[in-house]
């Protein structure tokens, strides 16, 4: 067995076993050197991911808590607030704070986001077929419930919190079409993360082309 | 006897097809693999292969992956001798494409080797291989270690030269500045031309000159000597006097004015108009003196003066890049008055109407082209020569030529006579001419019609 790559028997997305915290942080393990800032990029992901759990489903954050606290993340993310100031770390965010997360926030966050991902696994293929029919026939993405549903929050969510002043933000917040595309693609990213090794997968994901 | 292995996915179903390699374990190990499929049921596409097209598939999708997570493509290794799996996205979202080109003598037709896929099939089957590969009954010795992409392959956003620009616009831009100021010209060092108010002390030079008169230069020391003993002349008017005088000489007897020249002198001279000494001042070195008219001018002893007992004036003498400046040591104190005529009523009256017909006459048809009024002082005699005139400003000074002053003064007729003496000896009245730009000329007496 290799040893960066390990992996929990039985995956299914309705079954989560607990591990203990070590192992699973253990799981994804350091890359950048020691004292080096966690990579903007990776910031911005990890919250635009967070941000689209949310809009699939109501009450996104609160699912968000019952995960940290099933996982036993609590001692990094106790309660709703300290969520919110991990995910202020987001340089495009209104309220950035300026800081930078550190890795083992950051591998948290990593794991929220793919335990959540796994419970919504129908939900994301269900989305990702819809988008595909309706991309094959030329027609507009609105044309599903569903996801038009999802589209809409996500559009919701991103303009009342990224701050309008930066330039990718006033571009996307300008071009609804943009926003569309950029909610369909972090469902992508989403569908990847429920995978056997998702965890894993985007957390290497987060640090291409960041070492040398 | 063959094993087969299955991983089952919504989309994709991968079925691995090998033996034993007969070690005798217990549990069955595919430790060979003969065969590799994938089936994609919903598309009803597949692809298959042997173990050379399995490596290949297995490295390209999990790279494939991890360049759909984090946005960057993840390059593919060069070509190897056996083959070459090929994934990338298909324009305006509309999946993927998977091309596998095996080269080698054993290319089989009839496998089909390009599929199109959807963004969920892609994940299925990397779902799929990722459970493979977790398999450790399987190809136990397969690993495929995740890894992040190096910086080497990740190609920035904007290329080199976009984000090269706003450097490079902004150094060009400061070394344009720099030497566009290059060329601004360095402000002159002006020397103060007043001579300095209490007299400090100038560095005395004893050498002596032999083209200059005995006698002539005198040695600071003969200077002050002369200063503590005979008074000095304070009054404006005989200031004026002298220095117009001076200047007038000097200006005259210097026909030769080098480039670049500076030197400056302390100078006193006798009402009479001689000089009664000269002295370099501000470091002027001895040597220049042969450059400037002084030697040539006549002088007076030192001793003589002394002995005479009369005031002499003081004036610092500067000659500089061909331009003569004569100013008195001690500056002029107070404004210029002289008016110690006994005239009064109608024959003031009358004296003041002649001056104005002298000057009006003199001036003819023309008119005096000026901007600004020129104003001068006149000292009129009570016979109505007109003996100087003093310009009141420096406008009036430079553009004098334009009036007619020059040409009507008579100077002897107040007893200005250089030699015997500068200073007005007869009594004179002070008038105001003043020259306007319409062409009016006002003459009224300075003190005012008593």
């Amino acid at each position: 067995m290799n040893d960066s790559v390990s992996v929990m028997p039985n995956p299914s997305p309705s079954q989560s076993s607990p591990p203990n915290q070590p192992y699973l942080l253990a799981n994804l393990p350091d890359i950048l050197p020691e004292g080096k800032a966690f990579p903007r990029r990776a910031q911005q992901q990890i919250d635009l991911l967070l941000l689209a759990l949310e809009a699939l489903e109501l009450g996104g954050s609160e699912l968000m808590l019952a995960s940290a606290k099933r996982l036993e993340l609590t001692p990094i993310i106790a309660n709703r607030v300290s969520l919110w100031r991990l995910r202020c770390c987001n340089p495009w965010r209104r309220s950035h704070t300026h800081r930078n997360l550190t890795p083992d926030q950051a591998k948290a966050l990593v794991l929220i986001v793919g335990d959540r991902a796994k419970q919504l696994t129908a939900l994301l293929r269900q989305l990702l077929l819809a988008e595909q029919q309706l991309r094959s026939r030329n027609l507009p993405l609105d044309n599903h419930f569903r996801l038009s549903e999802y589209l809409e929050r996500f559009r919701a969510h991103f303009k009342s919190r990224m701050n309008n002043r930066r330039v990718r933000v006033m571009l996307y917040n300008e071009s609804r079409q943009e926003l569309n595309e950029l909610a369909v693609e972090l469902l992508q990213k989403l569908i990847f993360c429920t995978g056997t090794v998702g965890t894993q997968r985007l957390w290497f994901s987060l640090f291409d082309g960041e070492v040398s | 006897m063959n094993i087969f292995r299955q991983y089952s996915l919504p989309n994709c179903t991968l079925i691995l097809e090998g033996f034993d390699d007969g070690t005798g374990n217990a549990l069955q190990t595919l430790a060979v693999l003969s065969n590799a499929e994938c089936r994609f049921v919903t598309s009803r596409q597949s692809l298959n292969g042997g173990k050379v097209f399995f490596d290949h598939l297995v490295r390209a999708v999990s790279e494939y992956a991890q360049g759909l997570l984090s946005g960057i493509h993840h390059p593919v290794d060069a070509v190897q001798e056996n083959g070459q799996m090929l994934i990338e996205a298909m324009p305006h979202h509309q999946g993927h494409r998977l091309l596998w080109q095996q080269s080698g003598a054993e290319v089989a037709d009839n496998a089909t080797n390009e599929v199109y896929l959807t963004t969920a099939e892609i994940f299925d089957l990397t779902e799929a291989i990722d459970q493979f590969l977790a398999d450790g009954l399987t190809l136990p010795n397969f690993v495929l270690p995740l890894a992040p992409l190096s910086r080497r392959y990740c190609v920035p956003e904007e290329s080199l030269a976009e984000r090269v620009t706003p450097p490079l616009i902004g150094v060009s831009g400061f070394a344009l500045t720099a030497f566009a100021l290059f060329f601004a010209p360095i402000p002159d060092r002006v020397r103060p031309v007043e001579g300095d108010v209490n007299g400090s002390n100038n560095p005395t030079e004893q050498t002596t000159n032999g083209t200059v008169p005995p006698g002539a230069e005198a040695s600071g020391a003969d200077l002050d000597a002369l200063v503590t003993k005979v008074s000095e002349i304070d009054d404006t008017l005989s200031l004026m006097m002298m220095q117009s005088y001076l200047y007038r000489t000097l200006d005259g007897a210097w026909t030769e004015r080098p480039e670049g020249q500076m030197a400056a002198y302390r100078l006193s001279m006798t009402p009479e108009g001689s000089i009664v000494g000269y002295q370099p001042i501000d470091g002027t070195s001895p040597d220049i003196v042969n450059e400037t008219p002084l030697p040539e001018l006549s002088y007076a002893s030192v001793d003589e003066a002394i002995a005479n007992g009369k005031p002499v004036g003081q004036f610092k003498v500067v000659f500089k890049d061909k331009v003569l400046q004569v100013s008195p040591w001690h500056g002029f104190e107070g404004e210029v008055e002289f008016d110690n005529s006994q005239v009064r009523g109608d024959a003031l009256r009358q004296l003041i109407r002649n001056t104005r017909v002298a000057i009006t006459t003199a001036l003819g048809t023309e008119s005096v082209d000026t901007s600004q009024p020129l104003r001068y002082s006149v000292g009129v005699t009570d016979d109505g020569a007109i003996a100087f005139y003093i310009s009141e400003t420096s406008l009036a000074e430079t553009s004098v030529n334009k009036t007619p002053l020059p040409k009507l003064i008579k100077p002897d007729a107040a007893g200005i006579v250089p030699g015997q003496s500068l200073i007005p000896t007869k009594p004179l009245t002070q008038v105001n001419v003043v020259f306007r730009p319409n062409g009016v000329v006002e003459v009224s007496p300075w003190a005012g019609y008593r």
